[in-house]
């Protein structure tokens, strides 16, 4: 598709061509002009899903700028359009002018740091994009604006003309919209260069520039071979004063980028280091850091873990408790517990805690992300009052089992039936809202304890032990029953519906041992049914989901399935954007994610959560290192500033030849050691160490900061 | 304004669909008659039901006119304590089993079944004329919950002094 380039007389331009390739060529290029400089590539960046599209995001804002794999931006409420185009400049001018394509790549620096960067092509110019998203000049937490620079670049060998206009209008087609944007949509978008009265839709940072009249914005300039031109765009997400803006403005676009890569660099910087040498896995989990630390709003003095910036900015129970925990064991303790905080809004009168109608496991998980939060690496003084909603928690779920078995019914006392819309797909009694609130049990047990109330604590311990012994009952009985997944775990007690919180049974619910022969199978099934070890199907096989069977991964580790742990980890490391961020669900054909944007948040968690636990383990009374620690990382690596169930724990690994050796900070329980993969020992352990439970681990007494093994070749 | 010009501002408000703008008038209609109907209770609950369902379109797109789940938790909060302001201040037992019914369907949509079971036997208790059918049935539907059966609720609603139709069906 081509259309005609807005310009005005060809010997103007050739005019102001030569001007510049005089000014060029005696090294006076400024912002406006000057030779192609070195730019980030980002098609060089690795880009898992057929669309490409990145999400500019900041904590606490409550809007996000999306760059759309068409490379335009739209935050919920009008869509910047970009239309750039190029043509032969002089003689030629009034021939068809060529439009760009949509980018190829639309990636962040490093593929985790939050500098967007895309390129368009048209002709022989080079559209380079870079973006960046930064507080804004509003006082409220909504003030999310992003600073933009096109720069265009003639890469050719003639003269070229170029045009481009940035349009201000109502999204095409959009998938998501914000829950506060104006309906009907504003009538006038406008842009601004100078300060007028009203709130305008973005700022052109152009000295001397006119204002444009309406919602297009157009620049035209004719290109001398090599040159290059820029221009600076400043976009709120929420309409702005014209003044605001541009005080705003008068930081340069480099310097807003600087100071987004600053703020996103220390974020990182400051929770738990994983230094593997291994950078691709250490950019993921920064990247996965950004995505949490990103996906949270305000609510009072509160927080809540969000979805995703976009489509499921919204809150839920399931997906929070996750980012909760793979916030605590990255080390961000504050905002882990702030959004704890957030959960206490959703506990109701009764005890319940529930986000969405019909899911049941919410008051499990929510009390599982407490004790994941607060008890780590030390109780927080909190403590007490999260142990209170969770006492009630557990008193409504003993009163509904008290119900049950009055009743007398099978599965009487378990959970009543639920109908989530969502997950199991099907209306019957859930597994995995059993093995939640066991799980909530086990947290609510601990938080008692810690909260130095140790007889209430042992209160709810026995009543675990109780339920413990009715979910056992139930699945012993299910193979009789027939149906999905009855001889593995099946996804509810009528054995019907879909694969979902019945993977999350032995981790992390912690209801069955990972040894349980029934996991190995759910494993096999769920994993078959994909075609392997690694992201589950959801629904038709070509569906793969990014985080539900993150849970089997966790399970694969614990029992000794290393390969098949290290495949859920790849799978989630190589379905990423280029901007570093996971789909929920997408096509493995197509690679396309349809309307299902990325980042996810629970996509960012699993990855974390899998992660660390495959470095260091601390969910039972043993503290397990190296569980799944790939052959790179032996190379040597460190951890540094772990939050455990422990305390702050530092870790370092590192296999030389036949030897290798362990330093962590010292625990007062057992630690499990993983030898190398395709290691094995090569003598016995020397004391005070022991041969662990398998012949890849070796047991350390309780304070041992320091193990040394010899090594030989797993026999094949 | 006086208290019954704000309720009867809430109630239009919330006949007509807009929930969330009631509750303002909702909360300065209790605020000056705190005590005194139990029906502005009831009404003021079930307009903070309705808000947390109600969907609305933007951009062509339907989405819930309610910002995230934390606000709807809270709308059922204040809700279910509206329930239990409105039952302190009903006497006639057939309103007061209608408010329990009323109450008992709130649980069941959210998935609290026990709660809405205990809710439907309290009813019953304060009107036993038709509720024995309701809570058997749905004592059944807890049993087998792959049968289907109707949601709670007697049919006793029907004898409640003011009902202000702005009850609805979940979207």
């Amino acid at each position: 598709m081509s259309r005609p380039i807005q310009a005005g007389a060809g010997a103007a331009f050739a005019l102001l061509s030569a001007l510049l390739s005089a000014l060029l060529a005696a090294g006076c290029a400024g912002d406006d002009a000057g030779r192609a400089a070195r730019v980030f590539d980002p098609d060089s960046v690795p880009e898992a899903f057929a669309r490409s599209t990145a999400a500019l995001m900041w904590p606490g804002a409550t809007r996000a700028w999306q760059v759309t794999p068409e490379g335009d931006l739209y935050a919920g409420e009008w869509q910047v359009s970009f239309l750039p185009a190029s043509g032969p400049a002089g003689a030629d001018a009034t021939a068809p002018a060529i439009d760009a394509g949509s980018p190829q790549t639309i990636a962040f620096e490093e593929r985790w740091l939050p500098v967007a960067h895309w390129r368009r092509v048209s002709g022989d110019v080079r559209w380079d994009f870079e973006a960046v998203a930064l507080p804004g000049p509003a006082a409220s937490d909504t003030g999310l604006v992003a600073s933009v620079r096109v720069t265009a670049t003639n890469t050719g060998t003639v003269p070229r003309r170029a045009s481009l206009t940035a349009h201000l209008g109502p999204p095409r087609a959009p998938v998501f919209v914000a829950f506060d944007a104006p309906e009907p949509p504003r009538a006038a978008l406008r842009w601004s260069a100078a300060v007028s009265p009203g709130t305008v839709a973005g700022w052109i940072a152009e000295r001397g520039r006119p204002a444009p009249s309406g919602p297009d914005a157009a620049w035209n300039w004719t290109m001398a071979p090599g040159s290059t031109r820029s221009l600076r765009l400043v976009l709120p997400a929420y309409a702005a004063t014209a003044r605001a803006l541009s005080a705003w403005a008068r930081a340069p676009h480099d310097q807003r980028a600087a100071e987004a890569r600053g703020f996103w660099r220390r974020e990182a910087g400051r929770g738990a280091r994983f230094r593997l040498g291994d950078p691709e896995v250490e950019a993921a989990l920064d990247a996965a850091r950004i995505t949490l630390l990103a996906l949270r709003e305000r609510r009072g003095q509160a927080w809540v873990p969000i979805g995703n910036p976009f489509q499921y900015r919204d809150v839920w129970l399931r997906d929070g408790a996750r980012a909760i925990r793979a916030l605590a064991v990255l080390g961000y303790t504050e905002e882990a517990r702030g959004c704890c905080a957030g959960f206490e809004g959703l506990q109701w009168p009764q005890g319940a805690f529930l986000s969405q109608r019909g899911q049941l496991d919410g008051t499990g998980q929510a009390l599982w992300a407490f004790e994941q939060a607060l008890l780590r690496p030390a109780p927080d003084d909190s403590v007490a009052r999260f142990a209170a909603a969770a006492e009630r928690a557990w008193r409504w779920i003993e009163w509904q089992r008290g119900l049950g078995r009055q009743a007398g019914w099978e599965f009487g006392t378990l959970l009543p039936y639920g109908d989530p819309r969502d997950a199991e797909l099907v209306r019957a009694q859930l597994v995995g809202n059993d093995a939640w609130t066991l799980a909530g049990y086990r947290a609510t047990a601990r938080l008692l304890a810690a909260a130095g109330r140790g007889a209430d604590a042992e209160a709810v311990e026995r009543s675990r032990a109780e339920y413990l012994g009715d979910f056992m009952r139930a699945l012993d009985s299910a193979p009789a029953r027939g149906g999905v997944g009855s001889h593995d775990i099946p996804p509810s007690w009528q054995g019907i519906g879909r694969d979902w919180g019945n993977l999350a049974v032995v981790q992390p619910c912690g209801v069955l041992p990972s040894d349980d022969p029934r996991a190995a199978r759910l494993a096999s099934r769920v994993w078959n049914a994909a075609g392997g070890a690694g992201l589950a199907s959801y629904g038709p096989t070509d569906t793969a989901q990014s985080y539900v069977g993150a849970d089997l991964g966790t399970w694969a580790l614990l029992a000794g399935e290393r390969a098949a742990a290290d495949s859920v980890l790849e799978a989630l490391l190589h379905w990423r954007t280029a901007s570093g961020g996971g789909a929920e669900l997408f096509s493995r054909a197509s690679r396309d994610f349809g309307a299902n944007l990325p980042p996810h948040g629970t996509s960012a968690a699993a990855l974390a959560s899998l992660l660390r636990d495959a470095l260091l383990f601390d969910e039972g009374d043993t503290l397990r290192l190296t569980l799944g620690a790939r052959e790179r990382w032996w190379n040597g690596s460190r951890v540094e500033r772990a939050p455990t169930r422990w305390g702050l724990l530092d870790l370092a690994f590192r296999r030389d030849g036949d030897t290798a050796e362990w330093r962590w900070s010292g625990v007062p329980v057992w630690a499990e050691l993983t030898l190398p993969p395709g290691r094995r020992l090569a003598a016995p352990p020397p004391a005070p160490l022991r041969q662990g439970r398998t012949a890849a681990a070796v047991l350390a007494p309780p304070g041992t900061r320091r193990a040394e093994v010899k090594l030989a070749a797993e026999a094949r | 304004m006086d208290p019954f010009q704000a309720y009867d501002t809430a109630v239009a408000l919330a006949r007509s669909g807009q929930d969330l703008a009631s509750v303002p008038w909702f909360r300065r209609a209790l605020a000056d008659a705190p005590d005194q109907y139990w029906e502005a209770h009831h009404d003021y609950a079930t307009a903070l039901y309705n808000a947390a369902f109600r969907v609305r379109r933007r951009h062509g797109l339907e989405v819930p006119e309610t910002r995230s789940a934390w606000e709807r938790a809270a709308c059922m909060r204040t809700g279910l304590e509206e329930f239990a302001a409105s039952e302190s201040l009903c006497r006639e037992p057939a309103d007061l089993a209608a408010l329990r019914d009323r109450r008992a369907r709130v649980l069941h949509v959210w998935g609290l079944r026990w709660d809405a079971l205990a809710e439907l036997r309290r009813a019953r208790l304060a009107d036993p004329s038709d509720r024995a059918m309701a809570v058997d049935q749905y004592l059944e539907l807890l049993h087998h919950p792959e049968r289907g059966a109707p949601p709670p609720g007697g049919t006793a609603s029907r004898h409640a002094r003011r009902d202000p139709a702005i009850g609805k069906d979940p979207p």
